[in-house]
């Protein structure tokens, strides 16, 4: 008999903390739920705690306290197979061809749609024969974007997907962003430009000095506050 | 997923190492011709006959000859030195540079990663050590058969002394096999658990890895020289004159390193294993 | 090319308010189809579940209706369309009255500078045409 006032969330973090040896909380105490189906901004300047959030997502760093479940599992080997995660530079090996690039990824994870993968390739014209070194910056980044959006994740982790990327691009990164999303995943955006973005997100999460200050959804924001979230962001962080 | 971890580790170490052992067997054919095609001239040269009354033959024959060792010695280097350097920057970019993101989220363990990585790495030094040897082979039998020299085959006299001090020669053969490999698997795992010591510093990652290697073989260096200690002790001297003494004693050498090998190596895995799992500190 | 949407208020709000503009225009004849809503949210550069809300909220208006088998459409009540279409001009001549009346305009002046910019618009248009036939 399935109890339907308990959803099980696909993202909890229980009192989640991380100390580095020498250095302050960079994560302090966070407590979050975030649902399936939600487009979530993590948002907080430099040094709140985004980057170690996301690393400790993946697996790549150890929490010192609290802990991290994605999909009723602790960061491993289950929770990548199901985790889509797009870092913030370039991760590629730079003397692999894009299609080789693909083939990898399709024969790491079972859910990596190859089919979706080159439509959206070809609708950018970048050649599969093309060596990744070969590609501008921008290119490179689009190409890790397609790659990460084309697995059906049940988590999609981007890190600052949009920043230093030009203004056609961004509207790109966002459509795609949008065509992928689908009812049964989340998608984590962590950005530090919120303008661009904010109309995409369903709810928003602030990081301050390593503590979650803010968890609310985007539309209480704008009705409450009567403000925009990047205006909001500004006023939160100008005392 | 270990297996197509090594698949795609062979594929992308392939391509140089490739290149690599294939000019080192290019560079032997080619000795080889040289030296089935110099040698008698060298001979005639030698006593003081010339092809056509000149020297300049036998000087094309001395330049040659100097590019083609300054040539032989640098394939010979890259095919060792250079294999395990590059296979070492592999290692460390892969794990532990911007590469590191992808290769610690792929949906798999550390053991499997490490493991594919030592797989590929050993497979591809023990091939590049058996191809330098049989290069060296290749080359001195040409020079043997070209300058009518008598090559001499020791190893049935040799395999029979052992037989005589009642030593069994296959276990003598597995017992050098084996420390071969675990030789190999320890220098590898040797580069890999530096590599791991050497990421968790901030800054000068370089550094910090050399550093450690450094201490490491430091290390093997005073436990070598203990070992052999040991064993000095152990070994009977006084009947050292008699073969079966001799190779008694050089079999227990030899199995001293093999042990210490093989513990070193698990001792690196784990090492390695535990830095790749708890202690991951990516740029 | 997304939407102008304003981010200090809400969006499905604004998404609301274009879609009854549009559908009262006629841009959307009643009965058509409106395309899903990832569709509309990928042309907009919104969130799905915003531009659900957006739907949901047309549906309870009764501009939209959804049908298990012909999916979303624009309502074939044509009377639903005139009534939200004389809603949105009421507030329109509303608002305009009430801000003319903030600038001291009384009715009549109201009235005479309406037929006067609308007479103008008119001639407008003849001289471009006339100018168009000219060269």
């Amino acid at each position: 008999m399935t109890n339907t006032n308990e959803t099980v969330s696909l993202v909890r973090l229980k009192n989640l903390s991380k100390k580095y040896p020498a250095g302050p909380m960079a994560v302090n105490d966070v407590s979050l739920r975030l649902e399936s189906g939600k487009i979530i901004g993590l948002l907080g300047p430099n040094g709140s705690g985004k980057t170690t959030l996301i690393k400790m997502l993946n697996g790549l760093l150890k929490p010192s306290s609290g802990t991290i479940l994605i999909d009723g599992n602790r960061p491993g080997e289950v929770t990548k197979k199901i985790v889509s995660y797009l870092p913030e530079h370039t991760y590629l090996p730079e003397n692999m061809k894009v299609k080789d690039v693909i083939e990898y990824f399709a024969d790491f994870y079972a859910d990596f749609k190859t089919e979706r993968a080159y439509e959206m390739l070809s609708s950018l014209q970048i050649g599969q024969n093309s060596y990744l070194k070969t590609l501008s910056k921008g290119t490179k980044e689009k190409v890790q974007l397609i790659l990460v959006m084309s697995r059906d994740a049940k988590l999609f982790i981007l890190d600052e997907p949009i920043a230093g990327v030009d203004p056609a691009a961004r509207d790109y990164i966002i459509k795609t962003i949008l065509a992928n999303y689908n009812e049964n995943a989340t998608i984590l955006l962590s950005t530090h430009i919120i303008t661009d973005i904010e109309n995409i997100l369903d709810e928003v999460v602030i990081l301050e000095n390593g503590k979650a200050i803010v968890h609310s959804t985007v539309e209480e924001i704008r009705e409450q506050k009567g403000k925009s979230i990047d205006a909001y962001f500004r006023e939160v962080f100008s005392c | 997923m270990l297996g197509k971890l090594i698949k795609h580790e062979f594929k992308a170490v392939g391509k140089f190492l490739t290149i690599v052992a294939s000019f080192m067997v290019c560079l032997t054919l080619v000795g080889a011709i040289g030296i089935y095609v110099f040698t008698p001239h060298l001979y005639f040269y030698l006593n003081g006959i010339t092809i056509d009354g000149t020297q300049n033959l036998s000087f094309f024959a001395e330049i040659m000859t100097s590019l083609y060792v300054l040539a032989y010695f640098a394939s010979a280097f890259l095919l060792t030195a250079g294999t395990y350097i590059y296979l070492w920057i592999r290692f460390h970019n892969s794990m532990y540079g911007h590469q590191g993101y992808l290769t610690n989220t792929l949906p798999t363990t550390p053991a499997k990663l490490i493991m594919a990585k030592m797989i590929t790495a050993v497979t591809w030094v023990s091939a590049s050590i058996l191809l330098l040897i049989g290069s060296i082979m290749v080359l001195a039998t040409a020079t043997a058969n070209a300058s009518g020299a008598k090559t001499n085959n020791n190893l049935p006299e040799l395999a029979a002394l052992l037989r005589e001090s009642r030593i069994s020669v296959p276990w003598t053969i597995v017992l050098y096999f084996s420390l071969a490999v675990a030789a190999i698997i320890f220098s590898v795992m040797m580069m890999y658990g530096s590599s791991a010591l050497g990421q968790l510093a901030k800054k000068n990652r370089v550094f910090a890895t050399l550093g450690f290697y450094f201490a490491m073989t430091m290390v093997i260096n005073v436990v070598g020289t203990f070992a052999l200690a040991v064993n000095a002790l152990i070994i009977n001297r006084d009947k050292f004159g008699e073969y079966f003494y001799i190779f008694r004693g050089i079999n227990l050498i030899g199995f001293t390193f093999l042990v210490l090998a093989v513990v070193g190596a698990v001792l690196l895995y784990f090492l390695t294993y535990y830095v790749t799992s708890k202690r991951l500190n990516l740029e | 090319m997304s939407w102008k949407l304003d981010s200090d208020r809400p969006i499905y709000t604004q998404i609301v308010e274009r879609l009854q503009i549009q559908i009262v225009a006629g841009e959307f004849a009643p009965g058509s189809r409106l395309k899903s809503v990832r569709d509309m949210a990928m042309e907009a550069g919104v969130n799905p579940n915003t531009m659900q809300r957006a739907f949901t909220e047309l549906e309870r208006l009764g501009l939209v209706t959804t049908n298990r088998s012909t999916g979303r459409q624009v309502t074939e009540e044509t009377e639903m369309i005139q009534k939200t279409r004389n809603e949105l001009a009421q507030t329109q001549v509303r608002d305009f009255l009430s801000r003319m009346g903030e600038l001291g305009f009384e009715k009549k002046e109201v009235v005479s500078l309406l037929n006067a910019e609308s007479k103008n618009a008119e001639s407008k248009t003849i001289e471009i045409k006339e100018e168009t036939e000219n060269d």
